[in-house]
């Protein structure tokens, strides 16, 4: 197979940068992105893109700390490059708090962020309802940036990207030799998986840049991530929820429960509300698969169900598809070669 | 009882403010005055970035780290009131820099959170073997200034737009105490050799990517001559120049270069940022902060003048405990004066 064709189905953060890992590992590749929706319009643009895991109840620890240290280890580099204003990644420093002591102190990421350490009593004495924290230093990918920055390099390795709602997956097997289904929510339908399910999120983006660390409460619930030029206060976790209306009632909530961490914010400016839907999952579906039907089979690689932590993770589970997507090349290649003889 | 400050900077201004909210109720005549040529955005604070750190050695000068705690204290207690904003403060965390180990500094419990840097962030700053990380807080001039000029006009305090050429030019007017926060000019008041510009030049940039504060240290060179980069709420200063003895006030090409390649080098994206502005300022430099009474005879007149000036770099850091000792000295003054009005006598 000279040149293998390679369908990457989602323009998100996890389908860009799929399909850029796959031009790395597969130069041969040729690797075509479609999606019905691009930058500003995924559900990657209303994340505020932090570096702070969530963790998956049956993905196993040590897979997650290896897609969340491959992921820290890329973007550290392109932070200090010439290129981290125009990719938007950055650091960030500041404190996640807890109410009540949390009951594991130590989180599997802790010695990947920087400066990881306890709070100081000092340091508490700005959060007066919060008895416990956690100060470290992480890195932060504001979107659009950083998609406009992976199509960007991915139109720079001759990758098309084509607007396309693929409905069914075997629409693209004429056309294709391997799918790559980056589909994030989508896959429910696309693909009819119904251990995923949404966690609905709303945010407000505020012009408040005087906001220089990042606040989280423990509970996840309350943020305050400061990007390059907004700040993103969050949020909700509303599960199984597909509304992607915003709602008044929600907006004043969020803002008074980050004023509350935050009493600055009373200040804050240009309040924009967003709401996107995590694509949820008890563990990230980072599988192959053969799909066959009337005799014809379509290799699949999936790369789905990042839920609340995709950009956390989207390079690591990135390298690990094209991993599968080479795997796959080699299935055909070594299948085609019997049909050879 | 007429008060004059001279100078409006952050000492004049802080120093203004401080004694009127201590003296007003127990003096009722007490009638302030700021006078200075130059106001807000047109002083030397105001160019300053406004972060809050001293120097690296205090010099065994207790008295100077005692002032800059006052302050730090003083200010983290107003970070959560509905003024911080217009006071243009806020909480920043960065790093300090060096290429061998340092002792730890004199301020090291009063910031926030210090602690050595990791060998991994250290990986972001090539060259540097060493370092500090911290959370202090920022100051910024151009907010905080107009910030005192309300308080201060709020309560009556007048201000007057002229150079002040003596100190009797002001008692020969009735003024009974002078506040002299004249800073870089002081000399024109009263010859003092120990004060001494210490020029910076800085350049004014867009960088809201960057939410650190940088400083770095060259042990051998001296303070402030080594790149720094510190943000702010409205655009980042680059900075690293501190010439002593030089007066000029213009921007030098060869310091703008060396200040752009070096922070360049220290922070590579910053080469996509965008210059915005640039500025030179005297730092009013002197071994230690003059902050004192002198008593000067007019005729049969004891007239009073309070120095608080030479705050070299670290003004902002150190504005508000002098504010409150230069209030301490004011209220001595007020103290001799009621002893000499009434005659002694028992006392209950």
């Amino acid at each position: 197979m000279a040149s293998p064709k390679v369908a990457v189905v989602g323009a998100g953060v996890i389908g860009l940068s799929t399909a850029l890992c796959i031009t790395e590992t597969c130069p041969s590749c040729s690797v075509t992105v479609l999606s019905d929706q691009f930058s500003p319009n995924t559900t990657s643009d209303v994340a505020a893109g932090m570096l702070i895991p969530h963790t998956y109840p049956d993905t196993p620890i040590h897979r997650q700390k290896q897609w969340f240290k491959e992921t820290f280890t890329y973007l550290f580099a392109i932070s200090s490059s010439a290129e981290a204003s125009e990719a938007g990644i950055h650091l960030v420093s500041g404190w996640q708090v807890f109410k009540s002591t949390p009951k594991e102190e130590l989180p599997f990421w802790s010695d990947i962020v920087l400066g990881f350490r306890p709070m100081s009593e000092a340091e508490l004495q700005k959060f007066p309802q919060h008895r416990f924290g956690q100060a470290f230093t992480t890195l932060k990918c504001d979107c659009p940036p950083y998609l406009l920055w992976l199509e960007k390099r991915l139109k720079a390795t001759g990758t098309q990207m084509y607007t396309r709602k693929v409905a069914d997956l075997w629409e693209l097997h004429s056309e294709y030799d391997i799918v790559v289904n980056c589909t994030g929510m989508g896959a429910h339908q696309l693909v009819g998986d119904k251990q995923l399910f949404p966690v609905r999120g709303q945010v407000l983006k505020a012009h408040a840049p005087w906001v220089k660390h990042f606040i989280r409460d423990g509970d996840g619930l309350t943020y305050i991530y400061p990007g390059i030029h907004r700040v993103t206060l969050g949020g909700t976790r509303e599960k199984g929820s597909w509304s992607l209306s915003p709602d008044p009632g929600t907006t004043r909530d969020i803002f008074d429960r980050c004023c509350s961490l935050e009493p600055s914010l009373q200040g804050a400016q240009d309040i924009e509300v967003k709401v996107g839907l995590r694509p949820s999952r008890q563990c990230v579906r980072v599988q192959r698969e053969v799909l066959s039907k009337g005799g014809v089979k379509l290799p699949v690689v999936h790369n789905y169900g990042h839920g609340a932590g995709g950009f956390s993770v989207h390079r690591g589970t990135a390298n690990e598809a094209a991993h599968l997507v080479g795997e796959c090349i080699s299935a055909l290649q070594g299948s085609s070669s019997r049909a050879k003889l | 009882m007429r008060v004059a400050v001279i100078g409006a900077g952050v000492i004049g201004l802080s120093s203004a403010l401080c004694i009127h909210e201590q003296f007003h109720s127990l003096v009722p005549s007490l009638e302030l005055e700021v006078y200075a040529d130059h106001f807000t955005p047109h002083t030397t604070s105001d160019g300053a970035a406004g972060l809050w750190q001293p120097y690296l050695s205090d010099h065994g000068n207790l008295q100077e780290t005692l002032w800059n705690k006052e302050t730090f204290d003083y200010l983290l207690g107003h970070l959560h009131s509905p003024a911080a904003k217009e006071m243009g403060l806020f909480l920043i965390s960065g790093y300090n820099l060096f290429t061998e180990p340092v002792p730890d500094p004199s301020w090291k419990n009063i910031v926030l959170g210090f602690r050595n840097l990791t060998p991994k962030e250290l990986e972001l700053f090539p060259g540097y073997s060493y370092g500090w990380f911290n959370t202090a807080l920022m100051l910024e001039g151009r907010s905080y200034l107009p910030w005192l000029t309300n308080r201060l006009m709020q309560r009556g305090v007048k201000f007057f737009h002229k150079k002040v050429e003596s100190f009797q030019e002001l008692f020969a007017q009735g003024v009974d105490v002078v506040l002299n926060c004249s800073g870089m000019r002081a000399g024109d008041l009263q010859p003092d050799p120990e004060l001494q510009p210490g020029r910076g030049q800085i350049i004014k940039v867009l960088a809201p990517w960057v939410k650190h504060f940088i400083i770095t240290h060259d042990l051998k060179s001296g303070i402030y001559k080594s790149p720094y980069i510190i943000p702010g709420s409205e655009f980042t200063v680059l900075g690293g120049i501190y010439q002593h003895g030089n007066w000029s006030e213009e921007n030098s090409a060869k310091d703008h270069k060396s200040i752009w390649d070096s922070c360049c080098q220290l922070l590579p994206p910053l080469q996509k940022a965008k210059i915005v502005g640039e500025w030179s300022g005297l730092r009013p430099a002197r071994p230690s902060v003059r902050l004192e009474r002198e008593s000067i005879r007019l005729g049969n007149l004891q007239a009073e003048v309070i120095h608080n000036y030479g705050h070299g770099g670290f003004g902002i850091t150190i504005h508000w405990g002098c504010a409150m000792a230069a209030a301490r000295l004011f209220g001595s003054i007020l103290q001799e004066k009621k002893q000499q009005a009434s005659p002694p006598g028992p006392r209950l």
